[in-house]
């Protein structure tokens, strides 16, 4: 019994041989894909395309992950105001790479891999879901960046609402048309020196144009000061905006006062105001006594004559606007600055149909005069 | 030497606990005449209880250890009903009696007179909203401290618009609750002037534990010197800190949330700072009242009371901050 223990040979079975070879040929894959990667001989060079089969896999990875994840969203409607916003929020940032709808791409970002796509049939490739998604989110490996404020869906949704609106027969760039020229006139009438004056009025107007959209603040009877600690609080991010983070960053402390003084000292012409008496109404209500048995205080008796010069005025700006800024309040998306420490607390004590209502006060009311020069 | 040692930690730690029971808030202290009652009830029980015990402890180490004549005497059929049965029936009635006649049951609450003091408190979240109701109608609003004149009983409307809170300032009265939609009225006497202190006595949320507030029992006249006084309008700013801070406090919003009568602040969410300069604490009775600590409150708030309503103010210098807290402790 012992000895033909002693003699007996094991002989592999078929399974096991098998196995063996797998495994020898994982050891030799991954010992080839170690030599592949340190010697280097993939060119990561932007000026040399991948392989095929690299920007098949690629492509492919990319199309699947962007529906899987945008499968969900839902998809507000879109409205004029919203492509105005769009366009110019376009114009400011993405229009450097992406060129202007029907325009040439900047050769520089055309040499980027992969290309910057000309966006003008962007709705045909993908849905406003998926372009919603790449918006907030950015793609990586593609130059593309995510939303730099990522509370704001809303101004997201006015950049897709405006990839929405493109024609590609039409190709016409629905704005304002651009330079205006008074504007540089202006500027060196006020003394102003800051060259991105023209950049602010396109889309908040002066004296002579409203706000581009129902979406964008009026400038003027906000006060220089609170103009002014707005800036720099987009500046440092305290404040969340994708549109306004990339303006701000841009702006000195010097320009940011000058520039706060020039828009206080401006009236900008009324834009529509909201009809409806009962909400009116009701908003003076809320603004001018609080509700109490709800912990809500008054707007007025901080946005008020006599307010902190910290503290903006409200009066004459679009309702649309303010109902978007008192929702991230009530959504605690507008906490950043100490400032914001303390609106952040009556914000969140208000119920939506009471942010409606108040917007629509503040609305109806006559903008603040300009301040005097100071 | 040890013995000595032992005597001593025993002689310390017996004055430690009765310190406890002295002090301005305790049952043991009482300055009211409910509390009086209950002091009174708290000695019956324990005294009488304590004999009880004693007496339980000694018969039964003689049934044990006894002679064997005590033990047969012990084992007779009219002792055992005598003590267990007789003696606890007769105690536990005379209690029971004696119990309801502390608690007034089944007499008819007064309806207050007219011309009488009543103070009606509610329970926020968290510390208390005081208004005094006088003869003529006048309301007048303060907080976290209940005055009362020595001598006169004073109805005491507890209501809560929140949470369930308990009134209790164990120098005056037993505990009442406070419950969203219904009014509780206690009757306080109080019997000595002084101040002394009460708390929430219920759970009520994050803060509960720093909901206090303080009882000043003062003599009848200094009581209408007092209450005249806080019937009257806010101190008006005197220097230029005070005018500064007071600027601040109208320009920062705060008089959305705090009223000071006599100025356009006339919020009534928070605390009404007519007089706040003038209380014993700040905060409910969890912090000093002085500048320094208005200065904490404004900035720090939120990490002094957790969760509390009122926002951080972190927008002020150090120089506004300093008159502005001047400004509300001058407020007397």
């Amino acid at each position: 019994m012992a000895d033909r223990e002693v003699v007996k040979v094991r002989r592999l079975t078929r399974w096991q041989r098998i196995g063996v070879a797998m495994l020898i040929l994982v050891a030799l894959g991954i010992g080839g894909g170690a030599v592949f990667v340190w010697s280097g001989y993939y060119n990561v060079g932007a000026n040399r395309a991948h392989l095929d089969v690299t920007t098949w896999l690629l492509t492919v990875v990319r199309d699947q992950s962007i529906r899987a994840h945008s499968d969900s969203i839902d998809v507000p409607e879109f409205d004029e105001d919203m492509v105005r916003l769009g366009a110019e929020h376009y114009r400011t940032s993405c229009a450097e790479c992406h060129a202007m709808p029907g325009g040439e791409i900047n050769p520089v970002y055309e040499a980027m891999l992969p290309h910057p796509p000309p966006l003008l049939r962007a709705k045909e490739d993908y849905n406003s879901s998926s372009l919603f998604w790449i918006i907030a989110s950015g793609l990586k490996y593609t130059g593309m960046p995510a939303w730099p404020a990522e509370a704001r869906s809303d101004e997201v949704w006015s950049v897709v609402a405006y990839l929405d609106s493109l024609e590609p027969q039409a190709e016409q760039f629905p704005t304002r048309t651009f330079p205006d020229p008074d504007v540089p006139a202006r500027r060196d009438a006020e003394g102003l020196t800051f060259a991105a004056t023209e950049n602010c009025v396109r889309c908040h107007g002066d004296t002579d144009t409203p706000p581009v959209s129902t979406l964008v603040p009026r400038l003027d009877g906000l006060g220089a000061d609170y103009m002014a600690r707005a800036l720099a609080e987009y500046r440092s991010g305290e404040r969340n905006s994708g549109i306004m983070a990339p303006i701000a960053y841009h702006m000195t402390d010097d320009e940011i006062s000058e520039l706060a003084l020039y828009y206080a000292s401006l009236d900008t012409p009324e834009s529509e105001r909201p009809l409806d008496p009962d909400l009116i109404a009701t908003g003076e209500q809320i603004a001018k006594q609080g509700v109490p048995d709800d912990d809500l205080p008054s707007c007025e008796s901080c946005h008020g004559a006599g307010r902190d010069p910290d503290f903006p005025g409200l009066a004459g700006q679009s309702a649309r606007y303010l109902a978007t800024q008192l929702k991230l309040w009530a959504a605690n998306q507008r906490s950043g600055s100490a400032y914001a420490q303390i609106m952040a607390v009556a914000g969140s004590r208000l119920e939506p149909d009471q942010i409606e209502a108040v917007s629509a006060y503040y609305a109806s009311l006559p903008a603040f005069e300009a301040e005097t020069q100071r | 030497m040890s013995g000595t040692l032992a005597r001593t930690g025993l002689i310390v730690l017996v004055a430690l606990l009765l310190a406890g029971c002295t002090g301005t808030q305790s049952v043991l202290s009482p300055g009211g005449v409910e509390a009086e009652r209950v002091h009174l009830l708290f000695w019956i029980m324990t005294i009488g209880s304590g004999i009880i015990l004693a007496l339980v402890v000694v018969l039964t180490g003689l049934a044990l250890f006894g002679s064997q004549s005590l033990r047969s005497r012990f084992a007779n059929e009219r002792f055992i009903t005598g003590l267990g049965l007789f003696f606890p029936v007769v105690v536990l009635t005379v209690l029971l009696v004696y119990g309801l006649f502390v608690m007034r049951a089944g007499a008819q609450s007064q309806a207050p007179e007219d011309g009488q003091l009543r103070v009606a408190i509610e329970g926020e979240l968290w510390w208390w909203r005081v208004t005094y109701l006088d003869g003529e109608g006048n309301r007048i609003t303060s907080a976290n401290e209940l005055h009362l004149p020595v001598g006169t009983p004073v109805e005491l409307a507890l209501t809560s618009d929140n949470v369930i809170h308990s009134f209790w300032a164990p120098t005056l009265a037993g505990k009442l609750d406070m419950i969203p939609g219904r009014e509780n009225t206690l009757t306080v006497t109080a019997t000595r002037a002084g101040v002394t202190r009460g708390q929430c006595a219920e759970y009520c949320g994050g803060a509960h534990a720093l909901m206090a507030f303080h009882v000043v029992a003062h003599p009848p006249q200094e009581f209408e010197a007092w209450l005249a006084h806080a019937a009257s309008p806010a101190h008006e700013p005197a220097t230029a800190q005070e005018q500064h801070g007071a600027e601040l406090f109208q320009q920062a919003g705060c008089g959305s949330c705090h009223a000071v009568r006599g100025t356009e602040a006339d919020g009534v969410i928070g605390p009404d700072l007519t007089h706040v300069g003038g209380r014993l604490s700040l905060a409910a009775a969890t912090m000093p009242n002085n500048s320094q600590a208005f200065s904490d409150w404004i900035v720090n708030n939120q990490h002094i009371k957790p969760e509390n309503k009122m926002p951080a103010y972190e927008i002020f210098t150090e120089e506004q901050l300093d008159d502005l807290s001047i400004y509300l402790d001058s407020l007397e």
